[in-house]
């Protein structure tokens, strides 16, 4: 008896797993689609941006689509693909499922990794449906979309790149110059494409500008000791310490840093770094470090609408965002969304394509408008296009925007055991 | 007269299992005589047969691209049996993956070989390959055959980022891709049933009694004057050109080949399909492998749950039900109970 | 040159931690745990739920979670592996195969991020050898040492200690003494969780309990166990030396890059050489087959 209903449930199951009907939503509401890593920082705190924006337009209405207002919907599913060792086509299988599934009109912020982001754009080619990118930073994003207009231009990007990104970062490097006089540079990056790319330019501006580059490094995953490239960095007489990574390592790094006490001032791209609650975690040990973000995560007062988005992320949440970009640019691209959708009338993709080259706006990061690679240019001047700021851990725990010089809100301040060149 | 041993509470009963009567006649010895009893033999097989073939005419397109995988797994499944067969423990499926996924990636970008060819040379090198790189420790105890098979894909991965050969980080992208869904569905479904079919005759000749032979006392069949070591790298060489087929398959229906060729889940998704299936007998490899994938696909909502749930799947499987699911239907399939008076 | 010393020291300390109770349990009952980095993470997690959820003193979590994860690793034992103990086939799939949920259990649950945190012990650092050190990576060493120290106490002069060694020479005459093998199996697999619970409560305020993490300590800890001999005490202190002080040459002269290189490399060549393992004596006879 029991063995037959052992046999009769296995069957059932079989032929559910096969024959299920996938469920469907109504047509109703505008979809969104947030299809990313949720199990990580960028992701779900794009994910709180996304849906922040949505409340507040549903608050008002909602979105006028030819005539009738219809409430934006975010439905969300877990892409795990910044996770190492994941095929990206698991990834897109996921986007995939989304896209059957849910049926979104468009997809924020995109996924965490340019490989997955890469990989998808022939994916949305197919579905026609704009995909606003607010995380992923390879710039061989803008590279296809030139190539191939037809098919990727539903692909926008509303972050800086690692380009933008650079040259913000660059920007910071010779004002240091100037004040204290640095010339002797490390560089160490994380085995990652990005981190490399950012690795290589950086060497490269050094070396064009007249600095020493003391060495470039690459440390693998899981390192856990940072002792001999920081003695190394003491032994050179380095500095300035260029240190790119979005990895946990960083903390490590951070760490050993300020108790081998090495002289010299601890920079880059260092995410895990930049969030606000950093200071608390790590009991005020990130002090003197100088990182970057984009506004949004910093309030910046010289861009109201960061203001305001901060304001309204830290009610919702309880907390500021704690990545180093990503978020801001979600909440317009929801914003940029709806202006697109009223102005071309309808949901159909290739129009909605065209009303989004379009935009015009000011938004959490600056000046929001596509250039024709339909990537937002990053600059020093928020009238002009988008930010990015360098910060300095400050006491009592404030991070004090110290360039561009627009923003500015402070000067940099040299670790207690380092003593200036000049 | 009491109709069951249910109504009979006066004797004592004991359950009886007899195989039936057609397999008495038709078990290995094809004497058959009726077509009831060719039927009988020929009905699981067709089945499967049949049930793939038809598959993909009848699922939309994201679920043939489910059973693409499903299909990619099985594979991997049945040259992980293979290889548990002839006594050894693989914990490395991910490294024939891998290799053969990369081989064919390398091929196609570097030199622009064809799928037509580039599949099967990476499955012949492919499977070379990595019997080269475990025979050092071909001799070695199944624990640290294990360990080192679980720690090659890592060794590779760690190479390939640190020199950046091969694409590096980034891999190996826009390669060639198979001609369209129904030519990728079918070849991999026939290439599918070649293996299966074919390990199972495999195993029924004598070549596939050594390698069980091996498994259960090598010493004996050392005594036997049979040169273990040698049999045991065929038996790898076949289970890893398998896998590497299955790799350089994977390549081209992606287009893509990166890092995650060597990924974790390539080793634990068909040991957690053969052993929900049942160990032993290829069909219970394929059986756990249609079960558990579609299954997964299904429960994609949950997330990264899915991994926590076939792991724990396999563990329970592993203690409570170790001969598998295959085993029981087989059971049920030939042979039949019935309670019996006991004197 | 100083700095290389000291920090080769520190490097080779966590090796130790990491590997001692992998190859604890391997060589007593012979059960490879390839959940060890899963308990890794384990110890670690409790600790910090006891301490930021439960209001504990931070030693007294420490010594908790020990506990737990010592006792959660004999409970393994119990369920799991009881029932397949012998056949290596199972016992690999089942210890993988938790290991591997466990981990994936924990990603699940949102262990990912700066909140997941334990503080070190003592803040600062000192100088040493005309080089700055942190006073965690000191304790590191010292909590290494001591481990050794007692290991060696343990396995020589307590009755338990003995029976341990007498099962891992050879389980028949051991149970003719009346040495239960089972139970001792499953002291061993408690033991070797509770060391990992220890490894992860000195090395993990260096940075942030991490599920990545744990699949790396158990290849770490199969490093060092393949090189130095699963079973010998010595073998795994002098593995560890080797691996640490290897690392640290490969990451000042060359870059950090080739550290994993070197490790991986030296696997593969004792398992050519000697598989045993450099101190490896007891399992050399059932090895070659």
């Amino acid at each position: 008896m029991k063995n037959r209903w052992l046999s009769v449930v296995m069957g059932v199951l079989l032929v559910l797993a096969f024959f299920l009907p996938s469920s469907s939503l109504a047509a109703e509401p505008v979809v969104i689609g947030v299809c990313t890593s949720l199990g990580f920082l960028e992701g779900y705190e794009c994910k709180y941006a996304v849906e922040l924006a949505v409340e507040e337009i549903n608050a008002k209405g909602g979105v006028n689509v030819g005539g009738t207002m219809r409430p934006f919907k975010v439905v969300s599913s877990d892409s795990r693909d910044s996770e190492p060792g994941l095929p990206v086509s698991e990834a897109l299988m996921a986007y995939e499922k989304m896209l059957l599934t849910h049926k979104p009109h468009a997809m924020i912020p995109g996924f965490f990794t340019s490989e997955a982001s890469l990989a998808a754009m022939d994916i949305t080619a197919k579905y026609k449906i704009p995909w606003l990118a607010t995380i992923a930073m390879s710039p061989k994003f803008q590279s296809k979309i030139l190539e191939n207009y037809d098919a990727y231009k539903y692909n926008f990007r509303l972050c800086y790149n690692a380009i933008y990104f650079t040259k913000a970062y660059l920007g910071s490097l010779k004002m240091i110059h100037d004040e204290f006089g640095f010339t002797r540079a490390f560089i160490i990056n994380e085995e990652a494409l990005w981190a490399k790319a950012i690795a290589g330019i950086t060497k490269k501006w050094f070396e064009g500008q007249g600095w020493t580059v003391t060495g470039v490094q690459t440390y693998p995953k899981g390192m856990s000791d940072f002792s001999a490239p920081l003695l190394k960095m003491r032994n050179t007489k380095t500095q300035v310490i260029v240190f790119i990574s979005s990895r946990p390592e960083t903390v490590v790094f951070a760490d050993q840093w300020r108790s081998m006490k090495i002289p010299a001032l601890l920079t880059g791209m260092l995410p895990p770094l930049c969030g606000e609650d950093v200071w608390e975690v790590h009991k005020g040990k990130v002090k003197g470090i100088v990182g970057i973000v984009e506004p949004g995560i910093i309030p910046v007062e010289a861009i109201p609408e960061s203001l305001k988005f901060y304001a309204a992320y830290k009610k919702k949440v309880g907390k500021g965002p704690g990545s180093s970009h990503g978020p801001g640019p979600a909440y317009d691209a929801v914003y940029i969304l709806k202006e697109a959708i009223e102005r071309a009338g309808s949901l159909d993709g290739d129009k909605l394509v065209k009303e989004i080259e379009k935009t015009d706006r000011r938004g959490v990061v600056g000046r929001i408008r596509f250039g024709k690679d339909h990537q937002v240019p990053f600059g020093t001047n928020p009238e002009e296009g988008g930010l990015g700021v360098d910060f300095q851990w400050q006491e009592p725990g404030k991070r004090v925007i110290v360039y561009p010089k627009a923003v500015a809100q402070g000067k940099i301040q040299l670790p207690p055991w380092m003593k200036k060149a000049k | 007269m009491p109709r069951s041993h249910k109504e009979d509470k006066g004797s004592k009963y004991r359950k009886e299992r007899l195989d039936r009567g057609i397999k008495a006649r038709s078990d290995s010895i094809f004497a058959l005589s009726s077509y009831r009893e060719a039927l009988y033999l020929v009905f699981p097989r067709a089945v499967i047969i049949i049930g793939l073939l038809i598959l993909p005419l009848v699922l939309d397109e994201y679920w043939t691209k489910v059973l693409v995988i499903t299909c990619v797994i099985a594979i991997l499944s049945l040259s992980w049996d293979f290889i548990a067969l002839s006594g050894m423990l693989s914990l490395g499926q991910a490294l024939f993956f891998g290799v053969g996924s990369y081989l064919a990636g390398a091929l196609n970008h570097y030199w622009g070989v064809s799928p037509l060819f580039s599949i099967p040379l990476a499955t012949i090198v492919g499977g070379a390959l990595c019997t080269i790189l475990i025979l050092p420790v071909l001799r070695l105890r199944g624990i640290y055959f294990a360990m080192v098979t679980f720690v090659l894909p890592l060794i590779i991965i760690s190479i390939i980022e640190m020199s950046g050969v091969l694409g590096g980080v980034e891999g190996l992208s826009a390669l060639s891709p198979i001609p369209n869904l129904w030519v990728t569905a079918y070849f991999i479904i026939f290439a599918l049933l070649a293996f299966f079919f074919g390990f199972r005759r495999l195993m029924d000749t004598d070549y596939g009694l050594v390698l069980k032979g091996i498994r259960d006392n090598d010493q004996a069949v050392m005594s036997g004057g049979i040169n273990i070591y040698w049999y045991k790298a065929q038996a790898l060489f076949i289970g890893g050109a398998a896998g590497a087929f299955v790799g350089a398959f994977m390549t081209h229906h992606y287009r893509f080949v990166g890092l995650p060729a060597f990924s974790m889940d390539y080793t634990i998704l068909p040991i957690a399909c053969t052993v929900v299936g049942g160990t032993g007998t290829f069909a219970g490899a394929m059986l756990g492998t249609f079960i558990l994938m579609p299954l997964t696909e299904f429960l994609r909502a949950i997330g990264s749950w899915r991994v926590v749930f076939y792991s724990f799947l396999m563990v329970i499987f592993i203690i409570a039900v170790p001969e598998g699911i295959f085993h029981f239907l087989q059971r049920k399939y030939h042979q039949f109970e019935r309670w019996v008076k006991t004197e | 040159m100083s700095g290389m010393i000291v920090y080769g020291l520190v490097n080779s300390a966590v090796f130790v931690l990491m590997a001692m109770g992998f190859s604890l349990t391997f060589g007593i009952s012979g059960v490879a745990n390839f959940a060890h980095g899963a308990f890794y993470v384990t110890g670690a997690y409790v600790t910090w739920q006891l301490v930021n959820s439960l209001g504990f003193a931070y030693p007294l979590a420490i010594g908790i979670s020990i506990l737990i994860t010592g006792v959660f690793g004999a409970i393994v034992y119990w369920i799991v592996l009881y029932r397949i103990r012998g056949m290596e086939l199972s016992e690999v799939i089942a210890t993988f195969g938790l290991g591997v949920g466990m981990l994936e259990t924990f990603r699940s649950i949102g262990l990912s991020g700066h909140s997941y945190k334990l503080p070190k012990f003592v803040d600062g650092s000192m100088e040493i050898l005309g080089v700055y050190v942190d006073f965690q990576r000191l304790i590191i060493i010292g909590v290494a040492a001591a481990l050794v120290f007692f290991l060696w106490l343990f396995s020589h002069h307590t009755k338990m200690g003995l029976a341990f060694r007498a099962i891992a020479q050879n389980e028949h005459t051991a149970l003719t003494f009346g040495i239960e093998s089972d139970i001792t199996a499953m002291m061993s697999l408690g033991m070797g969780s509770a060391l990992a619970a220890v490894a992860a409560s000195v090395i993990v305020p260096l940075s942030l309990i991490q599920v990545d993490e744990g699949k790396h300590i158990l290849i770490l800890a199969l490093a060092v166990g393949i090189v130095g001999g699963m079973e010998s005490v010595p073998g795994i202190v002098i593995a560890s030396l080797v691996f640490g002080f290897a690392q640290i040459i490969v990451a000042t002269y060359f870059n950090p890059h080739y550290t994993m290189i070197v490790m991986f490399a030296a696997i593969l060549l004792v398992l050519v050489v000697k598989p045993s393992g450099l101190f490896g004596k007891f399992k050399e006879l059932e090895e070659r087959i």
